[in-house]
């Protein structure tokens, strides 16, 4: 993790990034959500950076905290009960939470777009789908309601959704669940972000459907050159889609590096238990060889490794140090004491 | 959205009928003499009896004195009173009153939407402050007092120890509708704040809010916008059967506050047992309450387009 | 003169309120579980206390004080409160505080009534609503709507004024044939979405009977809602009759009520005599209150959804 672009921004506007610079850059964040009894820590140090161009994948169980960091750089975390405790989210060399609301308003509608799971919920069911899009260029670009419902027309139109011009004003209820997903797309690259976040994007659709939306977005992707973060369960897609992995795991990053290195190499026991978990093509039928045991409850994390209890690598050490991120070799690090022991195991 | 209206009107006339039906028949079936009833505790003279008799079609079998009652209710004839205006048509007497109820009924729903509403919005958007506590704490004190008590205290307080305020009659303007407006809304206020913080506060936690908010919107605008439209669906079902209360609300009131309006004269009728006068006013109070669930019903439509395209 | 709509006090749909745990008829935890958080909280314990001195109150009213309601001085009508009479004297003379503590009888017994009598009518009628459906789903349904298109007051009031007689049993059963909508279409969307439980699925699909698969499973698993509800109802009532009879169309003398005490004089000259107003007044909020406190704890209590 090498680039680090903290330089101060004199003029005001936001500096471009040299080519290969990260666009958008999380540095040890850290979330919590207070309730009355408890301090869950869900987020607990994560560092990850994207550039524009590039895909990263964040891998990970449920729970481990993927979407909790993603809603942090986006300001949606609800406060209380959720707080960003410590961190820096810094895009084009700004640090996000330390400008002022404005800055932070004109990042997310321009900087920086965020698509979810479910776009059915995440659509408002009382506007047509033709207003929540036109809204984007009438506030953000100050253009006309006709002006920006024929800018709403095209985006549909690019994104795939046939007849827009008629569809525009339909409600989400009305469009199948690929249509609004594709919608929701339209939406999030209107005003042509710098970094798309895409938090399982196509978890809630059909399988055919998925493969569409995914080639969609790595279209789009490639058109305008932005960088992606791309929140999945699905190991097949990072493999194909991704440049770069970063994998979570109880609110930690434990591995990360070129995906094609971090797949056939694993340094964590983690990542090594989640790619023993693909069946490979010749024994299709064999026993699936999954990760035992469940995920910590990130209100009581074990002391040390809190992947200990579930290790097959674990030894005394690891109850008592907790491992940080480490190098492993030129961008790739891994947070396990015994890292070039798995290495060889697997 | 036409066959939505329709299918809706369709449904409302077995409940009009229905209502109507049973007030008629509980006032003029019952077992007993139901002219004397009419009279209350003064026996009428013989011959008005017979008048009685024969103006409500009283020896023909009950569905057709419905009917025809009914019919008369339609062509704007609601019969005559017996005690408070004697001899004056019920009809007549809705008419020279109805602009000082509605007058009430307006302050009344300009207070109850300008601070229910705005105390709701206030504590959702501070849920578990202070504030919130306070228009919690309030809502649940408001509702628990009965509204005569709340409009007798008023008129001690304000008008009688105070005397900031007219307490009776309507004689300086919309100035008299302050007090007793206040205080028929004050139940209903007190639900539809609560109703409002609950509801906006589950929409704020909604997906869509959460859009808005990464589109780069405003907080007046994600909250004003987005959240708020959506969170009033519950909130106008809540209005119109509050109506109800609202109507209820009125007869006490104007008699509190000795206002002649429909609801004062209703109250006049109750205590002088003339029961005409009072099914008359009460049908006509269900009518309103059953077209204006269908107005609103129709407004819900309006807000929420998944109705609108079942 | 409150509103009862279900929704009205939660601001959530009814639907929403519905146990979703697993079946009460396997273990007592919703209710453990709520026993153990409102044991604590005082908004529920202060308003319970409340009504058990009322109850007592209602039962024994000769505990509470040595005079007796009917005997009354007439020279002393409308005295203010004095020593020995901290409530002062009521129109006939009487003393009102006696007055006001036998009157807690009457308004009792009614809310009690008409609550017991809704409830039943909620409890058997939603029950089978909810879990037949169809046809008769249907039916009750518009059957409900006609009574629910009549506001509870006002019908009252037109019902009442029809009735010469109006003691205790009357005025209930004008209320409860007049209040039981709310309830009942509450009942019948927990007992709605019961139904499509997998542990009722699982019952039928052993092939208990639906008599059996109703009472056992069914019922205990979607009254709680009902029985929050309930509580608040009570309240409801206890200040509807008030109303109703402050505007004549309730209880009427020698019958005791608090409505009755505050309806003996007009309106107008409870305001020289403000103590005339003031008691009996009091009592009715306080009742009133803790019932719909003791109700709103109860349901946030038992709402799976708020743990
Ligand atoms: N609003 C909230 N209040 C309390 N806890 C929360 C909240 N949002 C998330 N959490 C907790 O934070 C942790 C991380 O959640 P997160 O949604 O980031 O997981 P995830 O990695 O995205 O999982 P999934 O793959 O299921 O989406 C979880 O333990 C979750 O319970
Ligand atoms: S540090 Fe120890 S417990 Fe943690 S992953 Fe490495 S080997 Fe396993
Ligand atoms: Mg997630």
């Amino acid at each position: 993790m090498s680039h680090l672009s903290t330089t101060p921004d004199p003029g005001g506007a936001w500096s471009l990034p040299r080519p290969g610079e990260p666009v958008l850059s999380v540095r040890d964040l850290h979330v919590e959500f207070r309730t009355r009894r408890s301090v869950l820590q869900a987020v607990r140090g994560v560092s990850w950076d994207v550039a524009p161009g590039e895909t990263l994948a964040i891998l990970g169980e449920s729970g481990s905290g993927k979407s909790v960091s993603a809603q942090a750089v986006m300001g949606l975390i609800d406060s209380p009960p959720g707080f960003i405790s410590q961190g820096e989210i810094h895009f084009r060399g700004r640090d996000l939470l330390r400008s002022s609301r404005m800055e932070q308003r004109r990042v997310r509608a321009e900087g920086v777009s965020i698509i979810f799971q479910d776009a059915l919920t995440a659509l408002n069911p009382v506007f047509t789908v033709g207003w929540q899009i036109a809204e984007l260029f009438r506030v953000h670009r100050g253009l006309s309601r006709r002006a920006a419902y024929d800018r709403a027309a095209d985006l549909l139109e690019r994104v795939g959704i046939p007849s827009a011009r008629q569809r525009l004003h339909e409600y989400p209820h009305q469009f199948s669940g690929g249509m609004r997903q594709r919608a929701m797309i339209a939406m999030a690259l209107a005003l042509e972000p710098d970094v798309l976040i895409a938090d399982e994007p196509t978890t809630a659709l059909d399988v055919t459907v998925q493969a569409q939306i995914m080639d969609l977005l790595t279209d789009l992707q490639r058109d305008l050159g932005m960088g992606m973060v791309l929140i999945t369960h699905d190991l097949a897609v990072v493999a194909d889609t991704a440049d770069r992995v970063a994998v979570m795991y109880a609110g930690r990053v434990v591995e990360t590096g070129p995906v094609r290195e971090v797949f056939t190499d694993p340094a964590h026991p983690y990542t090594l238990g989640l790619m023993r978990s693909i069946p490979p093509l010749e024994r299709r039928d064999a026993e699936l060889d999954p990760i035992r045991g469940t995920p910590p409850n990130p209100g009581a994390l074990p002391s040390g490794c809190a992947f200990a209890p579930r290790c097959v690598f674990a030894r005394d050490r690891c109850r008592s140090d907790d491992p940080g991120l480490e190098p492993v070799t030129a961008g790739r690090a891994s947070a396990c004491h015994f890292s070039e022991e798995v290495r060889r195991a697997g | 959205m036409g066959r939505y209206i329709l299918r809706r009107l369709l449904q409302m006339i077995p409940v009009v009928i229905g209502a109507t039906f049973l007030i008629y028949a509980m006032n003029f079936a019952l077992p007993g003499d139901p002219v004397r009833a009419l009279g209350g505790e003064r026996p009428l003279p013989d011959e008005v009896q017979e008048q009685i008799r024969d103006r409500y079609n009283l020896d023909d079998p009950l569905l057709v004195q419905y009917g025809k009652y009914m019919g008369n209710v339609l062509q704007g004839d609601l019969g005559e009173s017996l005690a408070v205006r004697r001899g004056s048509d019920v009809s007549d007497i809705i008419a020279d009153t109805w602009p000082v109820t509605a007058r009430l009924a307006l302050v009344a729903f300009a207070f109850e939407i300008v601070i229910g509403i705005g105390a709701g919005v206030v504590a959702a958007l501070r849920s578990g402050s202070f504030l919130d506590n306070l228009v919690r704490g309030s809502t649940i004190l408001i509702v628990s007092v009965p509204i005569f008590v709340i409009g007798l205290v008023a008129q001690i307080v304000f008008g009688l120890r105070l005397g900031v305020l007219p307490v009776a009659g309507t004689a300086q303007g919309w100035v008299s509708y302050i007090l007793p407006g206040f205080v028929l809304a004050a139940i209903s206020l007190a639900y539809l704040s609560r109703i409002t913080r609950n509801s906006l506060m589950e929409n704020l936690r909604a997906d869509y809010v959460r859009t808005a908010t990464a589109k780069g919107l405003s907080r007046r605008r994600v909250v004003g916008r987005h959240a708020l439209r959506n969170s009033m669906i519950p909130v106008v079902t809540f209005l119109a059967f509050d109506l109800g209360t609202l109507l209820s609300g009125t007869i006490v009131t104007e008699g509190i506050f000795n206002l002649n309006g429909i609801g004062g004269v209703a109250f006049d009728a109750i205590r002088q047992q003339d029961g005409t006068v009072v099914v008359g006013i009460v049908t006509m109070f269900v009518l309103i309450f059953v077209v204006a669930n269908l107005v609103v019903d129709i407004l819900y439509a309006v807000l929420d387009p998944r109705i609108r395209y079942d | 003169m409150s509103s009862l709509d279900p929704a009205a006090t939660s601001g959530q749909s009814a639907d929403q309120q519905a146990v979703t745990g697993e079946d009460v008829a396997e273990g007592t935890s919703l209710w453990g579980e709520a026993w153990r958080d409102l044991r604590r909280n005082p908004f529920f314990v202060v308003p319970v206390l409340v009504i058990v001195v009322l109850t007592v109150m209602a039962i024994w009213p000769q505990w509470f004080t040595d005079m007796v309601p009917r005997s009354c001085d007439l020279s002393r009508s409308a005295d203010p409160p004095q020593a020995g009479h901290w409530f002062g004297f009521d129109r006939q003379g009487c003393d009102l505080y006696t007055r006001v503590i036998y009157s807690t009888r009457a308004s009792l017994l009614i809310g009690l009534s008409v609550t017991l009598g809704a409830f039943a009518i909620a409890l058997v009628l939603g029950s089978l609503s909810g879990y037949f459906g169809r046809w008769l789903d249907a039916v009750l349904g518009r059957i409900a709507d006609v009574f629910f298109g009549i506001p509870l007051v006002i019908g009252a009031i037109v019902l009442l004024t029809a009735v010469a007689d109006r003691g205790v049993t009357e005025v209930s059963a004008i209320l409860i044939l007049l209040a039981w909508p709310p309830m009942f279409r509450l009942m019948r969307s927990t007992v709605l979405s019961v139904r499509e439980s997998d542990y009722v699925q699982a019952a039928r699909a052993l092939g208990a009977g639906n008599a059996r698969v109703i009472v056992r499973h069914v019922v205990p698993n979607s009254i709680a809602p009902v029985i929050a509800y309930a509580t608040v109802f009570m309240g409801v009532i206890i200040g509807a009759e008030a109303t109703l009879t402050f505007l004549g169309a309730g209880l009427q003398l020698p019958a005791l009520s608090w409505g009755v005490l505050l309806s003996s004089p007009p309106a107008r000259e409870l305001l020289n005599t403000p103590h005339l107003l003031l008691f009996p007044s009091l009592f009715v909020s306080l009742t009133v209150l803790s019932f719909v406190l003791a109700g709103d704890t109860l349901r946030d209590a038992l709402d799976p959804k708020l743990r």
